[in-house]
């Protein structure tokens, strides 16, 4: 027996240790495990698949645009998702073009498959529009309600009905211009 | 093996100290052979392709809290798009109210996602604004250094994410991040969190919460672009972050920051 058997004891004890750590980390360890940083790189192709919800306004935009036209408008700035929601697919691309929908993007083709639910009561427009002291000075907010209405009522129909709906009076794409033709 | 005899003991020390250092370096040469494959295997971005140029974004959040109206679409839209539980919220508003008797109110009902309904304060507000909260995504993350499974890391665009296949529900990372921006999701019993909507800016939308933003208080970017608009309000604007004391290096960046906002 060499005099160094002793440290080749160490040696082997240690390599072993590590042999059978490495051994160990092939087997438990995901396979992407490292490949970006220590973490499991396919995670990133994992997240980044998922189906997006919010679809943005340069889609609605295809279709809707020609309808649309808010360059001047007050809400022209807002984005179509604020107030609007799909919650199922509104229109797909298809072979045949629905000569109803002025559909130009893609070459026209699209099939509208369900009617785009709007709320019509008056949670949306207060969402943004009731009085709040936390909101900027300058944002339009209406501080009475009823005062609101009761004076906007007289000037275009005479008579107050408190319980008529925003877009009685407010065409919502077009908040300054009143639909009754009164300013 | 032999015992050594006392008088050969200084030599066998010396012996013992040469192997030992020997050996050492050994393991140091073994201990970084991995580090220098992994770091290799960097570069290898075949499987990604589907995702253009995905290396080349380093990503940044900017909040303007001056035009926050506080109407929780983005709160709404953040639900709608990542389907998080009822009761959570990756992202959420405050509402803040500063009263002349000195007071500071704050309140965000249910994460102002159904907005905030007028809220009586003693005294007369005197200053008032809105905070909308999410992930700070930090260069210095805390969250991801108490991982014990390494399911929460930061990506290469700057994106902190959780690996709900390797997480393991501890909960440390809900208790590491000073900004309460985690939580551990009922369904699953992981944790969750914003991830500046990483399956939509990996296909280049912007996330949830900056599509539907009706006064553009919300604001994402890409700090690589020249042109872009984070990084020309990060450049030209004084802009702050939340808790700067505890240098976690955000990288979501506030304008307009009031001193009480926590």
């Amino acid at each position: 027996m060499s005099k160094y058997s002793h440290v080749m004891n160490v040696f082997i004890l240690v390599g072993l240790a590590f042999l059978g750590f490495q051994m160990f980390q092939a087997l438990l360890a995901p396979d992407s495990f490292g490949q970006y940083g220590r973490y499991r790189g396919d995670h990133l192709l994992e997240a980044s698949s998922l189906a997006t919800i919010h679809k943005g306004d340069d889609y609605c935009l295809d279709c809707h645009e020609p309808e649309w036209d808010m360059a001047d408008a007050k809400h022209a700035n807002v984005p179509c998702e604020s107030c609007h929601f799909l919650p199922k697919p509104h229109a797909i691309a298809t072979d045949k073009a629905d000569p109803a929908i002025k559909a130009k993007a893609d070459g026209g083709k699209y099939v509208k498959l369900e009617l785009m639910p709007i709320d019509k009561t008056e949670q949306p427009c207060l969402n943004c529009h009731i009085f709040l002291p936390s909101r900027p000075a300058k944002f339009p907010q209406i501080k009475d309600q009823a005062k609101h209405k009761k004076d906007g009522w007289k000037k275009t129909m005479g008579e107050v009905d408190t319980k008529a709906p925003c877009g009685r009076c407010h065409n919502s794409h077009f908040p300054k211009a009143f639909s009754k033709g009164v300013a | 093996m032999k015992k050594r005899k006392a008088p050969k003991r200084s030599r066998s020390r010396r012996e013992f100290l040469k192997m030992a250092a020997s050996g050492m370096a050994g393991m140091l040469i073994v201990t970084l052979i991995p580090k220098s494959s992994s770091g290799q295997r960097i570069h290898n971005i075949e499987e990604m392709k589907h995702v253009p140029d995905w290396m080349d974004h380093y990503y940044a959040y900017v909040v303007d809290t001056t035009k926050c109206i506080g109407c929780g679409a983005c709160a709404r839209a953040c639900k709608r798009e990542n389907d998080t539980p009822d009761g959570y919220s990756r992202t959420w508003v405050e509402r803040y109210q500063i009263t002349d008797t000195g007071h500071v109110y704050i309140d965000s009902p249910d994460g102002g996602i159904n907005s905030f309904p007028p809220k009586d304060v003693e005294g007369n507000v005197i200053k008032g604004f809105f905070v909308p909260k999410l992930c700070n995504h930090c260069r210095n993350t805390p969250c991801t250094q108490v991982c014990p499974v390494n399911a929460s890391y930061e990506s290469p665009q700057g994106v902190v994410l959780v690996d709900k296949k390797v997480c393991i529900g501890c909960g440390y990372c809900v208790q590491a991040c000073p900004y309460d921006t985690r939580y551990i999701d009922p369904r699953t019993h992981t944790a969750d969190k914003c991830t500046w909507c990483y399956h939509r800016v990996t296909k280049g939308l912007a996330p949830a919460c900056v599509t539907v933003c009706p006064t553009k208080a919300r604001i994402f970017g890409d700090l690589k672009m020249k042109n872009s608009q984070v990084r020309e309000i990060i450049d030209n604007q004084r802009v702050m972050v939340l808790k700067p004391e505890l240098n976690t290096e955000p990288y979501c960046f506030y304008i307009g920051l009031d001193r009480a906002v926590r």
